[in-house]
Parts: structure tokens; sequence; C-alpha cells
């Protein structure tokens, strides 16, 4: 998945922010709570100490406070103790108010980033079912794995942190400037002098960290590839006896993924504490710009001190920034490699304006086809074929011959690189990807059981049919019995990727699944049968019902197809050789005869016996 | 295969159900991960005693600088550092010092602080990083290496996505345990007893009142804990099953966009994503509480330390500039705990994630090699099973007192119904599973006495599905036997006839495989697979369907090739093809998980119904 696509931290960024849009109001609520719980607390407090110190503690003379007065008028309170009881309450209770804020804050805070995240994932998902073979084939499950969890993990920081305290640390900074200016300006100018470096330090270390955090996520791609692959193919590994080899492999993944990430990580660790640095110029600037007033007498001490309290202030919101902007980078990281899923690889689109497909009669036709899958050598070429309504065309050839190719151009998996394939007459690039492969039904090779339930395998196609419908379909396809005779019937649910069935039984669940949704074109590969004597014929008669009434295109190997069927179609390396019926083919086809040879000797013989 | 016999079952995996406790889990961290990397755990005390010097330093010299130079009352326990100011003003103004001077000295140390204390944090960071990543690949490498042990039938419930997301997710989560977690707490606590040990000085009375709440805190919060760490769980389980739907996706892609099912399978993924969004709330919010708990609780320790401290005050007991320090100790000795409690969701989370992870590390693979395991002798590759039984689940019998013995050098074929048992004699051949009862031996050696590894040299398995590894083809056609050379390479790719399928591709043998790749087909796949195990060498060969979608001619071919490489070998065929099995020297026909005929193809035709009647519908007549 590396590819051109590099669009500018800018453009991320608010593409980033566009999904607060749906949720603007509680981001609202986020800022709001954000300062109840912060804001009042760090405002108020300091001044209730304030009146503890001068009221209480060490009383000024004749100093006169409303505060102090109300708590004296109307509680009829006197003594240092008893207000002081009352002042320390009201700390307590800006605590209990701090509290509340600081829960509801970071309910919504979670609400918001959750939702943004749920849709993104929708999102992703979606773009993912809507992409073209041609993607999905070269794509790696790892890549995917780790969008779905650890870059979206970064972009939950991303909104939860940065979004959020990148507004109200502004406004703390905001705050405590505008305080220093209002007790000394100059002093202040002269001590916020190194407040700039740190957006000199932002820009050099955010140009640099991007390429290496990219590295390293890409890197974890990687490592998730071959821990899948390790998962999957275990038992390969184990029959091969190469558990130590494949570790090894596995190592230097891991490790690859260790360096890298250390590269990013030497970056960040001078980068994030490097304000330390700023903020401690800053206090020095205090300490001497300000020491030298007081010895001037253009201070006082009080204000020398109250000065230090407030820059210190500052400081939080300053180191923050640091840590702000790893998120921030991080988030903007990921995004990239979520939108890039979004927006790369979308070529066999849906057409601009999709022609809704009738219930179709069910012809085909391939008209000069040549295909190749994306730059490699073609593996079609000038293909010509008519298929009549109602048909059963036998497809056969020689191992690598393209006899998937062809089938796979009807229900537009891939798009032809010239020529033409239309069903009725119509080009299958203008119809709507819908109506098409609604009305394909396809049992191929690789036969996919979902981790689910018999029923929710068998009504995939068609989530609506009934259980009457579901059963009538397992009967056809001989699948019945099976699954009655199991504890939980219908709703036993089958082993990841149909481990716990063998190779009849999920084909025979694919047939079930496609009878169910009715098709009127049919794409059947017959090559993996699992038949055996004793469910050959069932097997049969489920392929029956299955063909009966449509057209039907069948990749096979066997010689008892070919004489069954209307029409047999013979590729060569791309291109179609001989068309005919079985008998006449034998006749005339040197290389269908070579194809069919061995599966009629043997009855030769047993003639001759 | 047997049905739905669970020996592991994902449901018991994914339970919620508390296996360990959390003291449990961190000290399994530290003790088999942590200590592994000693001299980073030394080197990261070292730098937190350097970092909370160095914190700790700052404030006070801008105390004694106040105190000595500017407010002009000095205190006698400050003098050293007020002599050493003095001093470096001096040589700052070449012997000559003015106040000036020793301020502006006093402001030269303290950036000197603050550029040391850069250093240190940037050290810390750094070795924080590197401490986490290097236990994060530990047990991920241990994590993944323990899989590769476990037995079959563990991947035949398992649920593959959700064992990647406990290796990506939860190791990931591991992590933050070992940076912010452990470290961090161990960081904090350090603190919080230096300043606790200078409150006790500065007035031990108001320093009890601080302590005497650490219980309470404590009592309130592991209460909140169970809350906390359970929502975390569930949290950690919905991603899981997020994984396993993309998975999924990406795995049965073509199913679902050849029936047209984009939406239905969308609304599927959208169910669990929001009670994955919902779940993560949830957790965050629990999370939540516990934080502001804390912070209520300190609050009410600095109110307790205003209230009492100003009572001493009043009463004179006490001068106001120490309870202003105290105050200010006070807080910061809260600093930790608070952010102890602000890392406690994190920790919980990683908590939960290293609990999915060593749950599966604990599980005992059933098929184990024996710790007095041979080596294989020198023999003629004969297999025999004896007597053997077999199931999957408890009263669900799939072989029954099954004898099979092949001859040396033969051509063996299995051939029967579905659900007759032929995948299980392979699982057991392959030692994938060990038998109920009787013995699988090879060469007269029981497979449960020899070493797996020997096993797997010996026995070359091909199976139907032909799965091809990331990585070139060449990786892949030497996946068993990463020492052969190219000359060997190619010469069995062209037995099987896709040497020039290969070379046809852009980079012939280097080029990458797709993971569902399209750059050859299924029936080519199956060759390559065939040939990646002819190359491995072995001296038994067991073909499971694995040339089912190779046309009958080249599989033809290949069974003549198969005939002049495999002399003096063993090939056990399992097959439903009449044409694989009709030259094979023997057909074994299984039904029931009981031996029911057995003979050539020409004696089968003859003698067993079943077998003939298979033949007539597979063949053709001309």
């Amino acid at each position: 998945m590396k590819s051109e696509y590099n669009p500018s931290n800018w453009e991320l960024t608010r593409r980033l922010i566009g999904y607060i849009k749906p949720y603007m109001g509680t981001y609202i609520l986020i800022n709001l709570t954000a300062f109840g719980r912060e804001g009042v607390y760090s405002l108020l407090a300091p001044l209730i100490v304030m009146l503890i110190i001068d009221f209480v503690l060490v009383p000024v003379p004749g100093a006169q406070n409303w505060f102090i007065d109300l708590v004296k008028l109307r509680m009829s309170i006197n003594d240092r103790s008893g207000i002081l009881f009352i002042l320390v309450g009201c700390i307590f209770l800006l605590a209990l108010i701090r509290f509340s804020f600081f829960v509801i804050h970071r309910y919504f805070r979670g609400v918001m980033s959750q939702n943004i995240l749920r849709d993104m994932r929708r999102q992703l998902y979606e773009a993912l079912i809507n992409k073209s073979f041609s993607y999905l084939g070269q794509i790696k499950t790892g890549q995917i794995i780790s969008r779905v969890t650890s870059d979206m993990n970064a972009i939950d920081l991303f909104y939860s942190e940065t979004v959020r305290e990148l507004f109200r640390m502004s406004l703390q900074l905001g705050i405590a400037v505008a305080i220093l200016l209002s007790i000394n300006s100059q002093l202040a100018l002269i001590t916020l002098l190194p407040l700039p470096f740190i957006f000199v330090t932002m820009r050099l270390y955010l140009s640099r960290v991007r390429g290496r955090m990219l590295a390293a996520k890409n890197q974890f791609d990687s490592l998730n590839s071959v821990l899948i692959e390790g998962i999957t193919a275990q038992k390969l590994i184990k029959g091969f006896g190469q558990e130590e080899a494949f570790a090894a492999r596995f190592s230097k993944e891991n490790e690859a993924y260790v360096t890298k990430s250390l590269r990013t990580a030497r970056l960040q660790s001078v980068y994030t504490p490097s304000n330390t640095v700023i903020a401690a110029t800053g206090v020095a600037l205090v300490l001497v710009f300000g020491g030298i007033r007081v010895l001037a007498g253009s201070l006082t001490l009080g204000e020398l001190v109250l000065f230090g309290a407030y820059f210190t202030q500052i400081v939080g919101p300053v180191r923050m920034y640091a840590r702000l902007m790893d998120f921030y980078q991080d988030g903007v990281v990921s995004a990239k490699r979520i939108f890039e899923v979004f927006d790369v690889g979308r070529d066999v689109p849906e057409p601009e304006h999709p022609f809704e497909l009738p219930r179709l009669k069910g012809e085909i036709e391939f008209k000069e086809v040549s295909f190749s899958y994306g730059g490699t050598s073609e593996v079609l070429r000038d293909v010509n074929l008519k298929v009549l309504a109602g048909e059963k065309v036998a497809i056969i050839g020689f191992v690598g011959s393209g006899k998937s190719a062809l089938t796979e151009l009807v229900p537009r998996f891939y798009d032809v690189t010239a020529g033409q394939v239309s069903v009725d007459g119509h080009d299958v690039r203008e119809a709507s990807l819908k109506s098409l492969r609604g009305q394909i039904g396809i049992v191929l090779q690789d036969i996919y059981i979902f981790s689910e339930t018999f029923k929710e395998n068998l009504r995939f196609g068609k989530p609506e049919a009934t259980d009457e419908e579901v059963v009538a379909a397992a009967k056809a396809a001989q699948m019945h019995d099976y699954i009655d005779s199991l504890p939980k019937g219908y709703d036993t649910p089958v082993g990841e990727r149909g481990l716990t069935l063998s190779g009849g039984q999920r084909q025979r669940i694919a047939i079930a699944r496609t009878l169910l949704t009715n098709p009127r074109i049919l794409i059947l590969d017959d090559s993996t049968s699992n038949v055996d004597a004793e469910t050959e014929v069932q097997i049969r008669k489920a392929i029956d019902a299955l063909l009966e009434g449509r057209t039907a295109l069948i990749i096979t190997q066997r010689a008892s197809t070919c004489e069954s069927a209307d029409k047999v179609v013979v590729i060569d390396q791309g291109q179609i050789i001989a068309i005919g019926k079985h008998m006449k083919l034998l006749k005339e086809s040197e290389k269908y005869r070579m194809l069919i040879e061995s599966q009629t000797l043997t009855l030769e013989q047993e003639a001759d016996d | 295969m047997a049905e739905f016999a669970g020996r592991y079952d994902v449901g018991s995996l994914e339970s919620t159900e508390r296996r360990f406790s959390d003291w449990g889990l961190v000290k399994r961290i530290i003790k088999d991960y942590m200590l592994r990397h000693m001299s980073l755990v030394v080197a990261m005390a070292s730098i937190i005693m350097a970092k909370t010097t160095l914190v700790l330093s700052g404030p006070y010299i801008y105390k004694v600088t106040l105190d000595t130079f500017i407010s002009g009352t000095p205190e006698p326990n400050e003098r050293w550092l007020a002599d050493i100011i003095r001093e470096i003003a001096q040589t700052l103004g070449s012997g000559t010092a003015t106040q000036w001077l020793d301020i502006v000295s006093a402001g030269l140390i303290y950036v000197a602080v603050g550029i040391a204390l850069w250093g240190v944090m940037s050290l810390q960071e750094y070795y924080l990083n590197k401490l986490g990543l290097n236990i994060i690949a530990d047990i991920r490498s241990d994590f993944f290496l323990h899989l590769e042990k476990l037995s079959q039938n563990f991947f035949e419930y398992g649920n593959t996505g959700k064992l990647v997301s406990r290796v990506t997710n939860d190791a990931e989560a591991l992590r933050k345990l070992v940076s912010s977690g452990i470290i961090g707490v161990v960081a904090d606590l350090i603190a919080a007893v230096a300043i606790l040990g200078t409150m006790f000085l500065l007035n031990w009375q108001l320093a009890l009142v601080a302590v005497v709440m650490a219980p309470i805190i404590a009592i309130v919060t592991t209460t909140l804990n169970r809350f906390v760490r359970n929502n975390w769980r569930v949290a950690r389980q919905n991603i899981a099953s997020m994984t396993g739907k993309v998975q999924d996706l990406m795995v049965g892609a073509k199913v679902t966009k050849a029936m047209a099912q984009e939406e239905k399978s969308l609304s599927d993924f959208n169910k669990v994503n929001v009670a994955n969004a919902k779940a993560q709330i949830k957790a965050e919010v629990t999370a939540n509480i516990y934080e502001a708990t804390v912070g209520f609780f300190s609050a009410l320790i600095s109110t307790l330390i205003w209230f009492f401290g100003g009572q001493q005050v009043i009463g004179a007991y006490l001068a106001i500039g120490d309870l202003v320090a105290f105050t200010q100790y006070t807080t910061s000795y809260l600093d930790p705990i608070q952010n102890i409690s602000t890392f406690y969701g994190e920790i919980q989370s990683a908590l939960a994630g290293a609990e999915r992870i060593f749950v599966v590390l604990d599980i005992v693979p059933d098929v184990k090699e024996a710790p007095d395991a041979i080596d294989f002798p020198e023999g003629e590759g004969v297999v025999e099973l004896k007597d053997v039984r077999f199931s999957y689940a408890k009263d669900q019998p799939i072989l029954k007192e099954i004898n099979i013995k092949t001859r040396p050098g033969e051509r063996l074929a299995i051939f029967g119904p579905t659900g007759s048992g032929k995948s299980s004699i392979i699982n057991l051949v392959g030692r994938f599973y060990d038998p109920d009862f009787g013995a699988v031996t090879i060469d007269g050696v029981d497979l449960r006495r020899v070493k797996l590894k020997a096993l797997r040299r010996r026995v070359g398995i091909v199976l139907q599905e032909p799965f091809l590894f990331q990585g070139t083809l060449r990786y892949n056609l030497k996946f068993g036997r990463p020492n052969a050379t190219d000359e060997e390479m190619i010469r069995v790719a062209k037995l099987v006839g896709i040497h020039d399928p290969i070379t046809r591709l852009p980079s012939g043998y280097d080029e990458e495989v797709r993971e569902r790749g399209s750059n050859l087909s299924y029936g080519q796949r199956q060759l390559v697979c065939l040939a990646r195990a002819l190359i491995s060498d072995p001296k038994i060969l067991i073909l499971d369907e694995a040339t089912s979608s190779v046309d009958p001619y080249t599989e033809q071919l290949i069974q003549n090739v198969l005939k002049a490489e495999m002399v003096n070998r063993t090939i056990l065929i399992v097959t439903h093809r009449v044409s694989t099995v009709r030259d094979a020297d023997r057909v074994i026909v299984l039904n029931n998980g009981a031996v029911q005929a057995e003979g050539t193809h020409n004696q089968l035709v003859k003698k067993n119904e079943l077998y003939r009647r298979l033949c007539e519908m597979q063949l053709v007549k001309v």
C-alpha cells in the first residue's frame, strides 16, 4: 500500500476536524465543562486562600472584603475559627464542583471521540467492502487490522487530547499572560521572550518526525501481516517443521519495529522535555530582572513573588503543548493511513448513472475481450463467446489457462482491459453493481464460510429469507439432514473459515446459499467437489436443482459435466480454441481429448474386461 | 473432520471472568519481562533519582536567591548554596562581586538545572520507550512462539481475528502498562515518599493528616477498581470481535461482493462497531469516576490542612510562611497520586490486555514432545496405524479400530465419503493430534517418541487449500528447506509444470506472492504447494486433495513425475477423484471411521459396489 497518496498535514487536519461537525454540540459542551472543571477552581481557589491569609491568619488591619462581610453579617460568625471553617468549606465546595464537572466533561469527551471513531471505522469498512478485487488482492490483512486498531487509537488521542486541550491550554495561557502584563508589562515582555522558541522547536520537530512515525507504523503492518500468517498458516509451518525459520522471520519484523519505533522515540524524547529549558529560562529571567528591579526599588518583593507564581501558570500549558504536538502528529500520520484506504483503489466503480437491470433472461456475451491482472501478462486475449439464456456451458482447460478469469468478468470482479462483456445486451459496466451481482450466483473453489451459525451462513445472500426457505434450500443442497442432526440445528455456529466442516459440506452450504438468492446466471466451479460414493447422487441433485432454468458457466475438469453440458468451451493460454458439443470436440479437438482422456480410459478397459 | 467438538472453546477464552489478580499480573510482567532488561531497569532507576533531585532543586534555588540576595533575609542552612552562587558571581565579575552579578549567576544556575533536567528527561523518555518496546517485543514474540507450539485443535476452534487482536492491541496496551504504568508509578512513589519526608520534618501533626487519608483513599479505590477493570475487559473483547469482523471481511470479501451483500455486511459490522463504542465510553467513564474521586480526596486533604493548619496559626503554634510552604508540599505530594489515578484507566486497560495474553500463554499444548524424544532412525518410510481410535470430542468417535500399513515405496490412496475420517488420518500421521487409543508408527517407531522436528522433516503434507506465504515465489518454494539450491528448485518447478508460468511473471521467481493472490491461478498455486513439498524432500508424502483444481491431464503428468521422484518413498493420497486414485498401488476405502475394503483400482471396481458406482458416475464413455 505504498502510493503517491501524500496529502499535507493541513489537509489531513482539516479533514479530521470535519468529523467533529456532527457532534458540534457535544464539542461545545466539552469546552465549557473543561472551563468549569479547571477554570472555576484555579481562578477562585487562590482567591479564597488569599482571604484565609489576609483575614484569618494574618489579619490586615482595616481591610474590607464583601465576601467576609457577607459571612459575618448573614451567618453572624465573628470569630476567626468560624470564618476559617466557612472559607475552608468553600474550597471543599469548589472541589466538589470540579469533581462533578470533571466527570461530565470526561463523559462528553469520551462520547465525542468514540462516536467519531465509530463513524470512521464504519467508513473504513464501507470503503473496504466497496473496493475492487484487484485492490483487495494486493492489500494485506495486517495492514487493515492495524488501521482498525492502533491507528484508531492514535486518532482517539487526537480528538480526546489535542482538539480539546489545545483550546483550554490556549485560554489558560492567554489569561496568565494578560495577568502578567497587568502586573508589570516591561518585566512580562522580557520574561515571555523565550516563548516563541516553542514554535521554532515545534516546527523543527514536526518536519522530521512525520517520516519516522510513518515508517514505524508501516513496519507495524508488516509485523501484523507476519503474525496473521503465522496464525492462519500454522498447520503448514508445523507440517514443514519450519517453526524456527518462521520464528526468525517474525523476529526480524519484530526487531525492525522496535528499531523503527526507537528512531521516532529518539526525536520525541529530545523534543518533548525541551520546553523545560524554555520554561526554566523564563523563570530565571523573572528572577534576574525582577530581582534587579526589587533591588532598584521599582518592584516590591510581594509583586515579585506574585509574578513568579503566575509565571509558573504559563509553564504548565507550555509543557503540555509538546505532548499535544506528539498526539497531534501521531493522529495525523494515522489519519493519512486511514484516509488512504478511503481514497485509493476504486478501479471497478459504480457507474455514474447506474442502470438498474431488470430480471435477466440470462444471455451473456463476450465481445473481443482481453484481460490482464494489473500490468501482468495478458490472461485472456480476444475472447468471443455468446451464451444463450438457459444454456449450460462447460469451460475446460489446462491449469492456468484463464478459465476463472473469464467467469470473473461477468459479475465485474474485474473489468476487461479491452472489449466488452454484456448480459442481456447491457454492458456490465453500465449496470448497477447490486442489480448485476444480485442476479449472478457464484460457487467457487475457495468457499468461505463465515464464523456464524448455519442459518446465518445459508441466508447470507438473502437476509430476509424465512426459516422455511432456508430449510428448503438446505434440503435441496442435501445439507438438511446433517444440520438437523446437530444439537442446536440451524443455530449451530460454524467454526472460523469453516474449519470444522469438510470440503464437501462447505460446497453444499455454498450451493444452498446460492439457491436461496435465486440468481439468473450461475458461475460454478465443480473441480473441488468433494463428492463421494454416498453423496455423489445427492450432490448431483443439488447441482441440478441449482442449474435448472438458469444460465450457467461451469468451470470443470470432469468429463461427465462436459458430457451433459449444452456447449463446451476449451480454453488454452487465454484463448478459446474450440467450442462445441462433447462428442463433436472429442473428434475435432486434440487438446480436448488430452483433457478428457484420463477419465475415459478406464471404462473402456472395464468394457473390455 | 469432527464437528464442533471444542477441546478449546472460544467462548471460554473470551469470558469476562477474572483469572489473575492485578498484583499477580504486575508481578508476572516484572518477573518474566522487566528483569530480562536489567540494565535498562537500572538506568531507569538512576534517571528517576536524578530527575527527582533536579525537580526539587529548582524551587530551592529560587527560594535561596529570594531569601539571600533579594529580600536579604538569609537562613543559615541555605548558606552553602548562597556561597556557591557568590563564588560563581566573583568568577564572572573577575574578582569584584555585586548583588546584581549574584542574581545573574543564580539565574544561570537555574537555567543550567533546567538544561540538565531536559537531558535527564530526554534520557528518561528514551529509555522508557526502549524498555516498553523491548518488553512488548518479547511478549509478542513469546505469544507468537507459544501459538506455534499449540496443538491443532486450538486453532480449529479459535478465532484467528481475535488472536490477532490479542497480539496487536493487547500487547500494545501492555507497553503503556510498562511505561506509564509500572515505571511511572514507581517514579511517582519515590517522589511522594521524598516529599512526605520533607513534610514530616516541617510539621509532623499536619503531615499525619495527609497520611491518615491514604488508607481511606486506598479502600475507596480498590472498591471502584473492580468495576473499572471489568469494564475495560469488556471493552477489549469488543475490540477483538471488531477486529475479527474486519478480518472476516478481508477473507470473505469475494462472497460478500458476489452476493451483493455489502449493505448487510456493513450493518453487521456496525452492530459490533456501535457496541464497541459504547463499551469504550463506559470503560472510560468508570475510569474517570475513579480519577475524579482521587482528585476529590486530594482536595479534601488540602481543605483539612488549611483548616487544622489555620487553627495552629491562630493559636500561634505555626508561622504563616510554614503553613503556605506546607500546603505547597501537600499539592506536590498529591500530584503523584493524581498521576497514578490519571493513568489508572490506561493501566487497567493494559492489565486487561495482559490478562488476555497470559491466558493464552498458559494453555498447555496437548501434543507435546516427549522429554526423551529421539531422532528418527533411517528407514523405508513405512506408515502404520495400529488399532487406532480417535475422536475430537468424547462421545463422537471418528476413527474406530483402524489398521493400515503401507508397504515400502507404496502409493496408497485413502478414499472415502465425507466424514469417514480421511482427514483425521492425515492429522494423526502428521501428529497434529494424538490418537486416543492404539499407535501411529513410522518405521516401527511410535510418533509420540520422536522429536516433532524429525517427524516433520520426514513427512511432507500438501493440503487442498493452496496457502502461499507473503514473500517471493522463491521463498515459498524453498519454505520447507531454505538451503535448497536454485537448481533443485527449478528442476522441481519444471517437473510439476510451473516453471514456465513463473518465468512469464514480471520478476519470475522473485515475484511477490499476493495475499489473496491473483497473479497465479488456484490450480497453479496447488502446483506451487506440491513443488514446495517435493523440494523439502520428505520420505513420506501426504497429498490431501492436493491437485483438486488441476486438470486431469496435467495431474496425470504429475502422477508420473511423482512416481519417478518418489522411488522408495511412501505416498499417501487422499482424494475423491477416480482419475487420481486409479494409478495408486493400493486403495483403501474408508467408511464411517473403519476400513471397508482395500485393493487396486481394478480389484475394487469388481468387488466393491460403492467404488464402482462412483467410477461410473465420474467417468464417461466414448
